[in-house]
């Protein structure tokens, strides 16, 4: 090619400058883009027996960080699907040995001393939680160092043992209180992440304290109490009963209301949730910016019911369909095939496949209308309630020089932790 | 002379305002004051957002670059899409990565390697005979009611009724079990069940369970091919073959559940079932299990010429149209070298049962 320089086409408009009404956060990603790349990957996943997800985790996460925008800039994810596979293999090659020496060992244990078996039952969880509470702080490291906002990284100091450590001790503690100490736990844990966190050069901070928390923590608390209170009322505690003799004298009604009251847990738990994420996002400081969130419980409620509902139509539009087909072909095998063959055993292989199809069928469809639905949805709402103080510090940062981890989630993969 | 463009230098994080233009095979970025900012050549430039994205078009120079452009408008594309031959790649070329990936790749295959082939055979057969009896017969309730209940699911057996457990065809078998296993080390009592299925096959799980299945009596011309079979499958509980069988198929699954990954709930469940139904012994195991055979007949006075018989029919059926109902064929390999080894240590003539209670077992199930 010649060294002629290309003529520009007339009259290109600069570019707007930053509109005052744009919001600080928002998700401007389409359900039907990330449907159909959705069901691509599950086909292809299922082709290649599942090594094609690290090809579709990473198309994934492209398009959610690609279509969340800051200030009008949106992030980019810059990893790899190979980094991903490197990770996976790694694992394989070094944790699958391990994994398997512990099964023998499990059979082997029955011959051991009741005592030995238990230690070793708990010595087996121990590592396991802390393989996958360690395979967590890797993979956090892993996503912010392929997390890039106005061509600047993210990272994540700290070490996942220090990460792991501090877990393990935080647990015991809110085991030793009842769950009471739950909410120092998780902002311990909370604290330790994100004040490990940068952007570029510059470290986010984590101001919010647990007391924060403990008001919503203890509403938990309300169902269970009720429950055992109402059981006890009902009469099923009393001495005649517990002892199986005399004849019982049940409230009835008031036993079932006890257990329809476990249901609340349910709502809490989704309430607690987003109150924990909104006291995360706003105890976040990043120099002197603040963020905010006002995500509302209610909208998540919604989408979880929306994505149920919507999971049951497709599910038996699906399957209706597939019994029809499976019908026709039925009729045409028995009329035509030969009658015998299928007598000695041809339709019990054949029942078997259909088994197996229809439960690939129900976990595929379940993935791609969660992830459409309900994960996109989050995120959505999440974006949409979220605020930055307006500062300029995050125009005076500098790209860090320190190393990023070269593969990644090989861990959080085998322990199938971390959604997308 | 030039287009405006949004320019991140991947050193700071203000936006610079700037204008590019193409010149031969560089795309060339000048800063507001006119300096040349940077120059990526036109080969590694990449958009950066695709799948996904929407807004104005991205563009990166290659992987390992921090710095990014932000064209004003996509119409931009069109002209620097004739100059930048691989715009629209997603991903950098192998040639990247595949060292690590050979590297580690090996690694994995070679430990998946050494572990079906060498780690759990052998530890799997240590450990089937380290499991005490008692454990031993409580496994074996555990495993025959899930198989009972995947033959079921599968419609293998009869939805209704999955097991046969009235006539006196049931005793006859109990007992001549029960006869043909004296003075055997078994550890456990030897359990016979009759699945009611059309396959032609039978079973021993662990713990002393003995599957025998419909389709098998009804393949069988004589009572004393039954005993046969009985003894054989004796011969496997003996031997805890399907105990090793267990093992080995556990950590297995553990493995492939690991490989396939998050698919793996229906195609775990999946494997599982296929393998408990079709394993398959080695020749050595069957061998053993022959011979046991053949010695526990002897002992009890039976022929066991018959078994051989049965053998050499099950043979001949192989590859036909009934092959896939001949579960025994797939699960016990048979070759001319066991039907010539059974005939020839054959060497007792009496009928396991009289022609009474051979008739009580045909029926069985009817």
């Amino acid at each position: 090619m010649s060294d002629t320089v290309i003529m520009p086409p007339p009259a290109s408009p600069a570019p707007p400058a930053t509109d005052p009404q744009q919001p600080d956060v928002a998700f401007a990603g389409r359900r039907w883009p990330l449907f159909k790349l959705m069901v691509k990957n599950a086909i292809l996943q299922l082709l290649t027996l599942g090594i094609y997800r690290f090809w579709a985790k990473t198309w994934v996460r492209r398009y959610f960080w690609s279509n969340t925008r800051i200030k009008d800039e949106p992030l980019e994810y810059t990893g790899l699907p190979s980094e991903l596979l490197i990770g996976f293999l790694i694992v394989l090659a070094v944790l699958v040995p391990l994994g398997i020496s512990y099964h023998f060992i499990e059979l082997a244990m029955a011959a051991m001393p009741f005592a030995a078996q238990i230690a070793l039952n708990v010595f087996y969880y121990v590592v396991i939680i802390a393989l996958i509470q360690f395979g967590f702080y890797r993979m956090w490291r892993y996503r912010m160092s392929r997390t890039a906002w106005r061509g600047i990284r993210f990272g994540l100091e700290g070490s996942a043992r220090e990460y792991v450590k501090k877990s393990f001790l935080w647990g015991l503690l809110t085991l030793a209180t009842l769950g009471v100490a739950m909410p120092w736990t998780r902002v311990a844990l909370m604290r330790y992440r994100i004040s490990n966190t940068r952007y570029g050069d510059a470290p986010f901070d984590f101001e919010g304290s647990a007391k924060a928390l403990l008001g919503p923590w203890l509403v938990f608390y309300v169902p269970l109490i009720l429950y055992f209170g109402l059981l006890a009322a009902s009469g099923l505690f009393d001495s005649d009963v517990m002892s199986g003799t005399g004849e019982p004298q049940i409230n009835t009604s008031l036993a079932i209301s006890a257990s329809l009251v476990l249901f609340l847990i349910f709502p809490i738990s989704i309430w607690y949730r987003v109150r924990e994420f909104r006291f995360m996002i706003d105890s976040t400081r990043f120099s002197d910016v603040s963020f905010k969130s006002e995500l509302e419980t209610l909208s998540i409620i919604l989408l979880g019911i929306g994505t149920a509902i919507v999971t049951f139509f497709v599910l038996l539009l699906i399957f209706s369909l597939i019994a029809v087909v499976v019908g026709i072909f039925a009729g045409i095998y028995h009329g035509v095939y030969d009658f015998e063959a299928t007598l000695a055993g041809g339709e019990p292989a054949a029942a078997f496949v259909v088994g197996v199809l229809i439960i690939l069928t129900f976990l595929m469809v379940t993935t791609v209308i969660k992830t459409v639905i309900f994960q996109r949805g989050i995120v959505f709402q999440a974006c949409r309630t979220a605020s930055i103080s307006d500062s300029g510090a995050f125009n005076r940062v500098l790209q860090s020089t320190a190393a990023a981890p070269a593969h990644g989630e090989g861990l959080a993969d085998a322990f199938d932790v971390g959604a997308i | 002379m030039s287009w405006p463009a949004t320019y991140y230098d991947g050193k700071t994080s203000e936006a610079h305002q700037v204008s590019i233009r193409i010149l031969g095979e560089q795309l060339i970025v000048t800063g507001a004051n006119g300096s040349t900012l940077t120059h990526w050549p036109a080969a590694d430039v990449q958009l950066t957002d695709k799948p996904g994205g929407g807004g104005p078009p991205r563009l990166c120079c290659g992987h390992g670059r921090d710095d990014r452009l932000i064209l004003a408008d996509e119409a931009d594309l069109e002209w620097i899409e004739p100059h930048c031959p691989n715009l629209h790649r997603t991903t950098p070329g192998w040639n990247v990565y595949w060292k690590p990936v050979v590297l580690w790749g090996g690694g994995a295959v070679v430990s998946v390697f050494l572990l079906v082939k060498v780690l759990i055979p052998v530890l799997s057969d240590d450990i089937a005979r380290a499991i005490p009896d008692g454990l031993y017969h409580r496994i074996g309730e555990n495993v025959s009611a899930q198989v009972i209940k995947l033959l079921q699911l599968t419609g293998l057996a009869d939805k209704t009724n999955p097991v046969c457990v009235y006539g006196a065809g049931t005793v006859v078998l109990d007992s001549l079990a029960a006869r043909l296993a004296q003075g055997l080390d078994v550890g456990v009592p030897v359990d016979v069940t009759i699945v009611n299925s059309k396959i032609v096959n039978a079973m021993a799980l662990p713990g002393g369970r003995i599957f025998v299945f419909r389709g098998l009596i009804d393949f069988a011309l004589h009572g004393n091919e039954v005993a046969g079979v009985l003894a054989h499958e004796i011969g496997h509980v003996a031997k805890r073959h399907p105990m090793q069988q267990t093992v080995k198929q556990g950590t297995t699954s553990l493995l492939i559940g690991l490989l396939i990954g998050d698919i793996t709930g229906g195609t775990a469940i999946a494997g599982m079932a296929s393998t408990l139904i079709n394993t398959s012994y080695s020749r050595d195991a069957e061998r053993e299990a022959d011979a046991i055979a053949v010695e526990l007949m002897n002992r009890a006075g039976f022929s066991a010429r018959q078994l051989g018989d049965f053998f050499e029919r099950l043979q001949k059926k192989q590859g036909g149209k009934y092959e896939k109902s001949m579960a025994l064929v797939s699960t016990h390999p048979l070759t001319a070298e066991r039907i010539d080894a059974v005939r020839r240590d054959a060497a007792r003539d009496a009928p396991a049962m009289s022609e009474e209670d051979w008739r009580s077992v045909k029926q069985l199930c009817k």
